[in-house]
């Protein structure tokens, strides 16, 4: 594979690239401790489905849907951003202060989300749609909401910094144009830019644009809370999936972006950019925009023109991206003499449910179907297909890439196997229970289904098994990557000392 | 003397207005108000119950069960009694006026109206229907009856209708109420002595299985909104919330320009045009 020639100001002395490995690392033992307890999170949910806990207060249910679904969302998001990050650094030179910062106000953040949702029972969803945060009904109290909203500004603040420094980076190496590839539309192939490079700058522009839409989201939330002032709900509601459509799709394309970089390694055949490389990307920088709008199909205030455009967007934006990058896998891996391990294993599949899951998303966005499908369990059913079989598996992938590359420990096929299949089954099992009963028109976010929604039940109760399968099939991933992550850690830390 | 009169009176009259000022608040006055509420039947504690199938005799002379209409599409059902000096006829009268404003007696729900008087008869509650002046058209669809007095009171109890003999009348104390009920299950209650076209109409879309859509009004207190719609035109055009969704882009792109211009990239690296390398 031809490498990309590094100018000197861009080199990493060995202190501190070994420093920027264990800053890597410990986003990924992060992801190592979180994961689990957030998917217990889920385990919880699904076995109240099952009716397990008919007693039980419903707001726990919905705290725990809210922790779960901020809690996920967020956790791989920065562990895609600093694994990109890391891959990036061959390219670039990111500021390790402004990472270091990033994870310690992200810290921070995440433990004020645990205590609003978990000691203040704050249950209004990741989503928080207005009004009900600071009118709950009782269910919660509004120090609650405030401390949630609070969190969220940190994570936005950090988050920020994090992508404005990944562009000055950038920005110090390439021009726009360049980080963009334009000069490949062009006709022109120098300089050659690597294709994780028109990615992340592609990703890091679109999710800024999250971060400010997040940034209003919250003005205008404090001007209820501190002087009365009333907002529009509609208005609300299209920041609110601006920003959270937005920071799900950057999450996906930081996915895919460590695809471009990490599978090629593992085939032998470069990954380059080219013109329609550069035209996918760069057409999915203005898609991205408009995508978000499917989520408002039910809001029947919001004019005709933006409906039509989020079914358009939401059909056009699946072709460069995912077909490009879909096809291109299939492409790099046909008839080639792939290196099966556990990371590129992860990395095939997570771009295969990521082809699955979109295929079921492009569904739900169309309007007369979402106009069955809206809040039933397919909506669950398709982002979990595109996140946990998607993009959950590439950044799996990547760690244990990443974590088997700097301990230098070798791994059982055996193990792969077993790993690998837990998770397939276990993932695609679980799922077909929420794609099953979203066909039956079983709607999501109910704490307890009542009789009438028995099928509910039933579907929730065949998911348990495949829902263990699958823990298992997690558990054994922990085992076999943290140890390697062990390796790893003391190894960049003996090299940074 | 005269200025003790005057002040006496003047407290006379100060406590009186405050103890009339406290009135409404008092115990006896909440008591009567929680009463009355629940006098009024609740329709979230009645919502997807089912009803029972109950035998009615209709004043056709034929008998039939409730789910011999439901089966067929969904029935609007109501209660009244045929000597009725209150709100039965002129409720009956509402209604008709309704569902000739709203459209599709007959092909989206048919009407019930049963007595829930025991000492009610057919050519009673016949008597009652004649003087609703329903057309040719309209006769067909509205179906008025009797039923057997325990089986009408469990039907009563599904839907929270409730009677009570006025002492020394022959009257009877009871809520004007509708019940929408498809598939033998409770879909909507409306009550009041009125019905409101808008209302029944909101009914019937969710008989249909449409969606029945609500958004508050434009409120001079809400300083952005997306839209102001015009009820008048059914207009819509852009207000000053729509800059709110245009500031992410915009002023990001701004962000990424400056982060471009400042950082200034080596410019060593000059474009190659494909053709130029060949």
């Amino acid at each position: 594979m031809a490498e990309i020639a590094i100018p000197a100001e861009i080199e990493w002395a060995p202190e501190e690239r070994a420093s920027f490995q264990r800053l890597t690392l410990v986003w990924g033992g992060t992801l190592l401790i979180l994961f689990p307890v957030l998917g217990l999170l889920g385990l919880f949910m699904r076995l109240s489905h099952a009716n397990f806990f008919p007693n039980l207060d419903p707001i726990w249910f919905y705290a725990a849907l809210t922790l779960h679904g901020v809690g996920m969302v967020g956790l791989w998001f920065i562990t895609g951003f600093s694994g990109v990050l890391y891959l990036l650094s061959r390219y670039i030179r990111p500021s390790l202060a402004v990472s270091r910062l990033s994870f310690a106000l992200t810290l921070v953040g995440v433990l004020l989300i645990v205590v609003a949702t978990l000691i203040g029972r704050f249950a209004a969803g990741w989503y928080f749609l207005y009004p009900l945060p600071y009118r709950s009904g009782g269910a919660w109290a509004n120090w609650a909401t405030d401390v949630y909203l609070i969190a969220l500004a940190i994570l936005g603040v950090a988050w920020t910094l994090w992508a404005l420094d990944l562009l000055r980076a950038i920005a110090q190496r390439y021009s726009l144009s360049q980080a963009l590839c334009w000069h490949y539309l062009r006709g022109e192939t120098q300089p050659e830019v690597p294709p994780i490079i028109l990615i992340t700058t592609v990703s890091t522009i679109a999710s800024l644009t999250g971060f400010v839409a997040a940034v209003i989201l919250l003005a205008f939330f404090a001007a209820d809370r501190l002087a009365g002032v009333f907002a529009d709900p509609l208005l609300m509601k299209n920041l609110v999936f601006y920003f959270g459509h937005v920071l799900v799709n950057i999450t996906m394309y930081l996915g895919v972006a460590m695809l471009y970089d990490v599978l090629p390694q593992y085939v032998g055949r470069p990954w380059k950019t080219t013109a329609t490389v550069a035209f996918a990307w760069n057409t999915v920088l203005f898609l991205v925009l408009f995508a978000y709008f499917h989520h408002l199909y039910m809001d029947f205030v919001q004019p005709k023109t933006f409906q039509v455009l989020g079914q358009m967007a939401s059909y056009m934006i699946s072709v460069p991206a995912a077909v490009v990058s879909i096809l291109g896998t299939l492409a790099m891996v046909y008839h080639a003499p792939v290196r099966w391990t556990l990371a590129s294993s992860l990395l095939f599949a997570g771009t295969m449910g990521w082809a699955i899951g979109g295929v079921a998303a492009v569904v739900d966005s169309t309007i007369a179907i979402n106009f069955r499908f809206h809040n039933t369990l397919w909506v669950p059913a398709h982002f979990h297909t595109y996140f946990l079989m998607g993009v959950v598996m590439m950044i799996m992938g990547f760690l244990a890439h990443f974590t088997g590359q700097l301990s230098g420990m070798e791994e059982t096929p055996k193990m792969r196997r077993a790993i690998m299949a837990l998770l397939l089954i276990g993932g695609y099992g679980f799922l077909l229970m929420f794609y099953i009963a979203g066909t039956h028109n079983v709607p999501r976010r109910y704490a307890v289904y009542p009789e009438e929604l028995a099928q509910g039940i039933f579907y929730a109760q065949l998911s348990l098994p495949f829902i263990a399968l699958l823990s298992i099939g997690i558990l054994l991933y922990i085992w076999e990557v943290g140890k390697r992550w062990a390796v790893a850690f003391a190894t960049a830390g003996a090299r940074s000392s | 003397m005269g200025s003790r009169f005057c002040h006496r009176w003047g407290a006379l009259i100060v406590t009186a207005l405050c103890l009339l000022a406290l009135c409404p608040f008092s115990p006896a006055q909440k008591r009567g108000d929680d009463e009355n509420e629940r006098l009024l039947p609740r329709e979230d504690e009645v919502l997807y119950g089912h009803v029972p199938d109950i035998t009615v005799w209709t004043i056709l002379g034929k008998t039939q069960r409730l789910s011999d209409w439901w089966q067929q599409r969904p029935i609007l059902l109501t209660f009244v009694f045929a000597h009725c000096a209150g709100v039965c006829y002129p409720y009956l009268n509402s209604l008709r006026d309704a569902i000739r404003q709203v459209g599709g007696l007959g092909d989206d729900y048919e009407v019930v109206v049963l007595s829930f008087a025991p000492e009610d008869a057919p050519t009673e509650l016949r008597l009652m229907a004649e003087a609703l002046r329903l057309s040719r058209d309209e006769r067909p669809h509205w179906h008025f009856g009797v039923g057997e007095p325990e089986a009408t009171e469990r039907l009563e109890r599904a839907v929270r209708f409730w009677h009570r003999r006025i002492k020394g009348t022959n009257q009877y104390d009871h809520p004007a109420m509708l019940a929408a009920i498809k598939d033998g299950r409770v879909i909507r209650l409306l009550v009041g002595a009125t019905v409101m076209p808008v209302r029944l109409r909101e009914v019937v879309r969710e008989l249909k299985g449409e969606p029945v859509l609500a958004y508050p009004l434009p409120d001079a207190q809400m300083p952005f909104r997306c839209f102001r719609y015009d009820p008048k035109t059914g207009t819509w055009r852009p207000d000053w919330g729509l800059l709110a969704l245009l500031t992410p882009p915009l002023l990001t792109a701004v962000f990424v320009l400056c982060v471009f211009r400042r950082s200034g990239c080596p410019r060593e690296t000059e474009s190659v045009r494909r053709s130029d390398k060949i």
